[in-house]
């Protein structure tokens, strides 16, 4: 049976499809549909919120810093949480201007290209997080000014401390090396799947499958 | 707008939500969702309607932008919608099989269901009587690769068709 014959007979199941569906016009008129959240309006709430914890955090490490000047350890160690928030809220603009840009109206693949670079630029911000760990003598000082009152960096051990120097030191290659790998490009790379296959990775893959879905959808095919 | 010209407009594309929720969406509850989501969608969507364009065009984009982006295979049922016991759309009977066109209707319907999301979209606009122009206007690719791949699907089913075909002799 070729598809032109059944083209025909589709048309003429829609028109008994039409007839014998009905809208629960009562249901639609008790929906809140002014307060009902859309799933766009959800992208949109989440990232407002992210922008007011993100600049929340600097504010509070900005009054960490002016609060504990001219103590440098204190300083440089609320300067690096400062940076570090100051990033997330780079990132939680960034996705924001794509959620606003989107129009359900618009043709599908540019709807879904926006949706699927969205889940990557956070991806892309989560990346920079590996800087975290090298950084990780940062926290330990204003866990223990902030907990204990203390200031570590004064009363801790000499050795002590050089063992975190040289442990932050070592961290910084390897967190440029897991920055470097963990990128998209190196997506379709076995251990990258591996690494990337537990909850929040699988949308990772799936994302960039998607992306990649779209461009052979749009390529001309002849 | 107010509500009841909205309803009243939802009444002459109440086919499409219909259809796209049922095609892209494998249970009844995501099927509600997927229904509820839509008609929110549109109704937030409406001051940006021009009605230079057909209306059943603007509402095909909408709905088959909100099950590609939103729904996948994998979705087990989280309702992110207003929890409702009742449908949205109702169907009065389900269509039988009740000769070989119908029964071959059921047999492009499960073909459609293996398609991607993007061709299923494709498929489902070709069906229902939109020209090349209009589907590669709603999908984003123009006309001759909107032919192209139609030709394609074409083939494809014809080729399933058959195999099921001889299956069953």
């Amino acid at each position: 049976m070729e598809l032109e014959e059944l083209k025909d007979a589709w048309q003429k199941q829609n028109t008994k499809l039409n007839e014998s569906i009905s809208l629960n016009k009562s249901l639609l008129r008790e929906i809140k549909l002014e307060k009902a959240q859309s799933r766009l309006q959800k992208l949109y709430t989440d990232r407002i919120w992210r922008i007011v914890f993100y600049a929340s955090m600097m504010l509070l490490f900005g009054l960490y810093i002016g609060s504990n000047a001219p103590v440098p350890q204190l300083m440089i160690s609320g300067g690096v949480y400062l940076i570090l928030a100051a990033i997330g809220l780079i990132g939680a603009v960034n996705q924001l201007t794509i959620v606003q840009s989107i129009d359900f109206s618009e043709p599908i693949p540019a709807i879904l290209k926006k949706l699927t670079l969205l889940k990557l630029n956070v991806l892309r911000f989560i990346r920079l997080g590996v800087w975290t760990v090298p950084l990780y003598t940062a926290s330990i000082i204003i866990m223990f000014d902030l907990l204990w009152g203390v200031d570590i960096y004064t009363v801790g051990d000499k050795n002590w401390w050089i063992s975190q120097i040289v442990l932050s030191a070592l961290f910084v290659p390897l967190a440029f090396w897991l920055y470097n790998k963990l990128s998209i490009k190196n997506m379709n790379k076995e251990y990258m799947k591996n690494l990337f296959n537990s909850s929040g990775g699988r949308k990772i893959t799936a994302s960039v499958d998607f992306l990649n879905e779209i461009a052979i959808f749009e390529k001309e095919d002849h | 707008m107010e509500r009841n010209e909205f309803i009243s407009k939802l009444e002459s594309v109440k086919g499409i939500i219909y259809k796209v929720s049922n095609s892209y969406c494998p249970d009844i509850e995501s099927r509600k969702d997927l229904a509820q989501e839509i008609v929110i969608q549109l109704w937030q969507s409406m001051d940006k309607y021009d009605p230079q364009y057909k209306f059943s065009t603007w509402v095909y984009r909408i709905a088959l932008n909100m099950a590609i982006s939103f729904y996948r295979k994998e979705n087990t049922r989280n309702s992110r919608t207003t929890s409702i016991d009742e449908t949205l759309i109702d169907i009065a009977f389900e269509l039988e099989s009740k000769n070989e066109q119908e029964s071959q209707l059921n047999l492009l319907n499960q073909f459609i269901q293996q398609l991607d999301k993007l061709n299923k979209a494709l498929i489902l606009l070709y069906l229902d009587g939109h020209n090349y122009d209009e589907i590669g206007n709603i999908l984003g690719i123009s006309a001759s690769n909107v032919g192209t791949k139609i030709n394609r699907i074409k083939k494809k089913l014809k080729r399933q068709f058959e195999t099921t075909t001889n299956h069953g002799t």
